[in-house]
């Protein structure tokens, strides 16, 4: 079953077409969810929120852009929004003053060498603030002002935010990878 | 930190990187669409259904809004009399304050008024025809009806309620002989 098969068979609602949308993406979708959560269980609840999603607005694809980038879309979004229903009962723990950047470290070839699944899990690990920038900033590509008014917070705090997530990482991997950062 | 190095290098292996959900995922994404098909599916009929009971209930109340607005003039005439007067029993219509004074001016209209309710079947009768109903109301209301045609029948119909009338008088009147005999 070709792209465009599969997005017809599941705007007209076929089981058969939106399990196998679902085996094709599953991988890539839950991935994404996780590098916006804590643990597993909030991941699933938003992959399960993101699929609900897809198959209800599937018939809204218009085929400009590549269908794989739509459906990571809507699952970020979905992310945000949980994110932003989560973070109005929570208050910030983090001191939101400006932040100078620092010199960068001589040698970071190292953490290529890291396994994917290791830098996904010290991402997970970071505050719920340094987590969602870091993710929108490093790896989707947004600008601080795209940051700024999606989180509704000003541009220099999501500066502030980037580099201390940046910060955390570091020293996350550079404990866990101690030896490979001294050679 | 170097922007692009540091972050490139969580892009380049994270933006393809896949993990595997629990496999118990999809049959509870499955149960919510099924859900959700069934919605969609008996929508339709579900609407069409509880339009169809408003209209019949919106036209159920019309109607009983139209039956019921042509009779209200009569009813009330004939309520107003019930819970002033109480004929039936002349031990009451002493004990009641609405008609002794009324009595005490002999021929005011007020004491027509009371009278219908003395023998409900001529009302009825009344009531029933339209055409009769509506003197009735304007007649009650005046003392001199005699001088219009129309108000000649209704005279006819309210005799046997005017001697009722009478016979309250003729009581009045025995109390009044008594106190005076006193």
């Amino acid at each position: 079953m070709n792209e465009p098969e599969l997005i017809s068979g599941c705007v007209q609602g076929s089981r058969k077409a939106q399990q196998f949308l679902y085996q094709k993406y599953r991988g890539l979708l839950f991935a994404i969810c996780c590098r916006y959560t804590k643990d597993k269980d909030e991941a699933k609840d938003i992959f399960q929120e993101a699929f609900i999603k897809i198959f209800e607005n599937i018939s809204n694809y218009r085929q400009q852009g590549s269908f794989e980038g739509w459906l990571k879309r809507i699952t970020v979004n979905t992310a945000l929004n949980y994110y932003r229903k989560n973070s109005k009962s929570v208050t910030s723990r983090i001191d939101e003053s400006f932040e100078v950047e620092q010199d960068e470290p001589a040698e970071i070839s190292w953490i290529a060498s890291i396994p994917e699944a290791v830098l996904l899990k010290s991402i997970s690990d970071l505050p719920e603030e340094l987590r969602v920038v870091f993710n929108l900033s490093a790896i989707e590509n947004y600008s601080h002002k795209e940051i700024a008014d999606l989180l509704q917070i000003k541009e220099d705090t999501s500066r502030t935010r980037l580099l201390r997530a940046r910060r955390r990482l570091m020293e996350q991997l550079s404990k866990l990878y101690k030896h490979q950062v001294n050679q | 930190m170097s922007e692009s190095k540091f972050d490139s290098i969580f892009k380049t292996k994270l933006e393809s990187y896949e993990a595997l959900p629990e496999e118990a995922i999809w049959s509870s994404i499955e149960d919510r669409l099924n859900k959700q098909s069934i919605w969609r599916r008996y929508y339709p009929y579900i609407a069409s259904i509880t339009l169809v009971l408003l209209s019949i209930a919106l036209w159920v109340v019309f109607q009983k809004d139209a039956s019921t607005t042509p009779s209200n003039p009569i009813d009330t005439t004939y309520n107003n009399s019930n819970t002033t007067v109480s004929p039936s029993n002349p031990n009451e219509t002493g004990s009641t304050n609405p008609l002794l004074p009324s009595s005490k001016k002999k021929g005011t209209p007020t004491a027509k008024e009371h009278t219908p309710s003395v023998d409900p079947i001529p009302l009825t009768s009344i009531a029933q025809t339209d055409s009769i109903s509506t003197p009735v109301v304007s007649t009650t209301n005046k003392s001199d009806t005699s001088a219009k045609k129309p108000s000649v029948v209704i005279v006819k119909k309210k005799k046997p309620v005017y001697i009722v009338q009478q016979d309250t008088i003729v009581k009045t009147d025995t109390i009044q002989k008594k106190r005076r005999d006193r």
